[in-house]
């Protein structure tokens, strides 16, 4: 067990197990709470993987979703309830690149995390079981999709990509959801929840060797199949857009659009790949939000309202820049925009301010246990270490951002808006 | 937390430790929940947020506090029960991790946002903007919208249908003078809790926080609990051009906060609609179903308790109906095993209120709200000592109230 080096002075140590699993156990001794995370990188955008044997795996679209809620279920009763019978309060969550499965609790963390590995590591599902989760995970997609802002987003990626799954809901779609079969989730099971693919972060306040010692006693008794070295393979996009343009009519109080810009990926070093992607976030921080001067003036001028936000999102095999607004000037405000994204303007002044901003929220994650476990566990999935990646971004230095300004690549472009049908 | 009283009706709480990494400070105005003055105490706690005299643009707002490493300042106003409350929030990095002293400027700096807040035409516009884009954006939020007609619908003349967070048709018609007017109030007459968790030295924070503020003796007094009443119908069905339809059912519990039964009534309600062993989640959503989200929750100071789904039109009174079938059989048999999960449930809660600030405030302001003084450890002795006799005596008081219906168009024509 290896203590990590770090300048926040925090208490987590590192463990590999002997079937491969990624151990991380968060000392905090001063408080009762507990915490535990498990995580595949098993998400939405696996819908088509490929085994170390060359055995290409194709999956609907919604089905790691889907895979989380079966996962919830045993054969005697449901597993949630189970948890509730402790006291402790699980979830799952599923995001394109990943699915969680969680708990807090106060007290021993022995019981919950046992059943925490022991759910998550054994699937137990029949067809009956299937059929009925598809009612539920239906409802759940309409009470998403009843959502302007939502609907608006999802609109809005099927505007930019014509393969890459990104263009799907997390959720899939009432239809993929329906085709969905119990073979599909069993197979995506066994070649995505092997112990080698899987991350777990322990917070407590019991004695970290102990809790390993534990957490190996737990895994020691159980058997896995061979690790199938399970790959996502990624998706051949075109650089340009699918729709330049889309315009949907729905129930909303307020008319709103996206602009998106569909941007080269970066391919290079993932550790460098996260740091220009923090550059980026800066650049567009000077420039877009109130650290520039300008932008009461666009307020106060109606150009954006309290709704106006961006997003970079600088992935592996994608990439794209996305600015939300309220009302109907869209095109005015993409003027804008690529005015100021031709010359944007980095000082050393505002990257100083923005770092020490930064140096704030990391300082208060390490209380939010949830925070903590998902930047642990989603900075290991995309290649790199949760205090690399941070003295990384601390690290960033002036000339960088003026080198990274060139990844503003504004050529591929499209606006989709939500119009009131009330 | 420890209890300083600064001037009548002026409070501070100070919570000393070193186990957080920050130091968490928060300043509130409570003051009688009014219908209208709802609107102009929204309007004034965005201001409150945005821009202040020491700070004229946002970017010295940002700047000041990006200098203190990104400290977090958030507005926002609430009721509880006949109270309304503004309350800002701020949080700031202890300032051992930079060797430099960041308390005093969290103070001051809090107290140029609630005292010194940038009042002019300008800042009262653009609060008018923002704030009617929020209350645009909730009504896009099915659950939100149900809830807030149906509280307004089946109890006009009570609390809990005014919103704290304001109307759309009254925002036009605040003006500067009436902001200003609603200002003074706060600093001269609300009642003003300020509360403290962090590492600090008790003496010098006391004396800081004189300096920073003006605080004065004042005569106010306030009504937290009461038990809702219904005006009108008992049941209401609306339409909007939706894909699924929310139920919202009331149910008054008749039992106030302070009682000592309102603690099996917590059980109660954990019991029927708060874990996922609840009888609602498990009949509903698991057995039929019927819908993905379902769950009761107690609006204590109101005293009532409150179902919400959102499910298929199709099904929507075959639910409606089973929500009361479930609780008719719940008053007639309460399960002990259930009982026992709501309160492991309930005791890890207040295991760890203190490990997290805002939970060790939220605490105390509870107390002070209900004139308690309770500790976590007496709270937990009382969810141990109930058996499921008081959980049987706590539901008998239960009886449906008022019932809502958030419908899709097509399916109402």
């Amino acid at each position: 067990m290896n203590l990590i080096k770090n300048n926040y002075g925090e208490l987590i140590y590192e463990s590999t197990l002997d079937n491969g699993m990624n151990v991380y156990i968060v000392h905090k001794p001063e408080f009762v709470s507990s915490y535990a995370m498990i995580a595949t990188p098993f998400g939405a955008f696996d819908l088509e993987q490929v085994d170390a044997s060359g055995v290409h795996y194709h999956f609907q679209p919604g089905s790691a979703h889907f895979l989380e809620h079966k996962l919830f279920e045993d054969e005697n009763r449901d597993v949630l309830s189970m948890f509730a019978d402790m006291g402790a309060s699980a979830n799952a969550g599923t995001s394109y690149e990943s699915t969680s499965y969680y708990f807090s609790h106060s007290g021993s963390i022995e019981k919950p995390l046992s059943l925490l590995l022991d759910f998550v590591q054994s699937l137990s599902i029949s067809d009956a079981s299937v059929e009925k989760e598809k009612g539920i995970i239906i409802q759940e997609l309409s009470m998403y999709d009843q959502m302007p802002d939502f609907r608006l987003y999802m609109e809005t990626l099927k505007s930019i990509y014509h393969n890459h799954p990104l263009k799907y809901d997390i959720g899939g779609s009432a239809q993929s959801v329906r085709d969905t079969t119990r073979e599909e989730l069993e197979c995506a099971y066994s070649l995505n929840y092997h112990p080698a693919n899987m991350i777990l972060v322990v917070v407590t306040q019991e004695d970290p060797a102990a809790v390993l010692s534990f957490i190996e006693q737990n895994q020691l008794s159980k058997t896995f199949p061979a690790d199938p070295k399970i790959k996502r393979v990624l998706q051949d996009e075109p650089a340009t857009v699918v729709r330049k343009d889309y315009t949907f009519t729905m129930r909303a109080e307020t008319e709103k659009y996206f602009i998106g810009y569909k941007l080269p990926a970066y391919t290079g070093d993932d550790l460098e790949r996260l740091r220009i992607e923090s550059m980026l976030f800066f650049i567009l921080e000077s420039n877009f939000s109130t650290l520039n001067p300008q932008y009461q003036d666009w307020l106060d001028q109606g150009i954006i309202s309290d709704y106006f936000s961006y997003e970079i999102n600088y992935g592996k095999d994608q990439a794209m820049l996305l600015f939300a607004n309220e009302g109907n000037n869209s095109d005015a405000l993409a003027q804008l925009i690529e005015s100021i994204l031709a010359h944007p303007v980095v000082d050393e002044d505002k990257l100083e301010q923005l770092k020490r901003r930064y140096m704030g929220s990391t300082i208060r994650m390490f209380t939010n246990y949830d925070r903590y476990a998902q930047q642990l566990i989603q900075s290991r999935f995309k290649g790199t270490q949760l205090f690399e990646l941070i003295e990384g971004i601390h690290s960033i230095r002036i000339e960088e951002l003026e080198e990274a300004k060139k990844e503003f690549v504004l050529t591929n472009r499209t606006i989709t808006k939500v119009k009131i049908s009330n | 937390m420890n209890k300083i009283q600064l001037n009548q009706n002026v409070v501070l709480f100070t919570e000393p430790t070193t186990r957080f990494k920050e130091t968490t400070l928060v300043l509130r105005y409570m003051f009688p929940l009014k219908a209208k003055e709802s609107t102009v105490a929204a309007l004034l706690a965005n201001m409150m947020q945005d821009r202040s005299e020491v700070y004229p643009t946002k970017q010295a707002m940002d700047y000041a506090s990006d200098m203190l490493y990104g400290l977090t300042l958030s507005a926002r106003t609430t009721s509880i029960g006949k109270t309304q409350m503004i309350e800002l929030r701020s949080r700031c990095i202890n300032g051992g991790y930079v060797q430099e002293a960041l308390l005093e400027q969290q103070i001051q700096f809090l107290s140029d946002c609630g005292e010194r807040v940038l009042m002019s035409e300008d800042t009262l516009n653009e609060a008018k903007k923002t704030l009617r884009s929020a209350l645009l954006r909730d009504r896009e939020k099915p659950v939100r919208l149900a809830l807030k007609q149906a509280m307004q619908a089946g109890y006009s003349t009570q609390p809990i249908a005014i919103s704290a967070n304001g109307e759309l048709d009254e925002i036009d018609q605040v003006s500067l003078s009436q902001i200003k007017a609603f200002h003074a109030f706060l600093l001269d007459g609300s009642r003003i809790e300020v509360s403290l968790v962090g590492d600090f030295d008790q003496s010098s924070v006391v004396d800081s926080l004189k300096r920073s503020f003006h605080f004065y003796d004042r005569e106010i007094l306030l009504d937290f609990a009461y038990q809702a009443e219904k005006s009108g119908p008992r049941d209401l069905s609306v339409q909007e051009n939706l894909s699924q339809s929310t139920l919202v059912k009331f149910i008054s519990t008749s039992i106030a906060p302070t009682k000592k039964i309102f603690t099996a009534l917590r059980l109660a309600n954990c019991m029927f609609g708060e874990i996922p062993s609840s009888i609602l989640f498990q009949e509903v959503r698991e057995k039929r179903s019927l819908c993905y989200s379902i769950f009761s929750t107690l609006l204590s100071y109101d005293g009532l308790m409150v179902v919400v789904t959102s499910v298929d039109d199709a099904n929507i009174e075959l639910t409606d109906t089973l929500v009361d079938d479930l609780l008719q059989q719940f008053k007639q048999s309460a399960d002990a095993d259930l009982l026992q999960s709501a309160k492991e449930t309930l005791l890890v809660r207040y295991q760890t209120i203190d490990d997290d600030a805002y939970s060790i405030i939220d605490y105390q302001l509870r107390n002070n709200c209900l004139g308690l003084t309770e500790t976590p450890q007496d709270m937990m002795d009382q969810i141990n000592a109930c058996g499921i006799e008081d959980i049987r005596q706590a539901i008998q008081y239960l009886q449906f109230s008022f019932n809502f219906m958030l419908r899709t168009k097509e399916i109402a024509e």
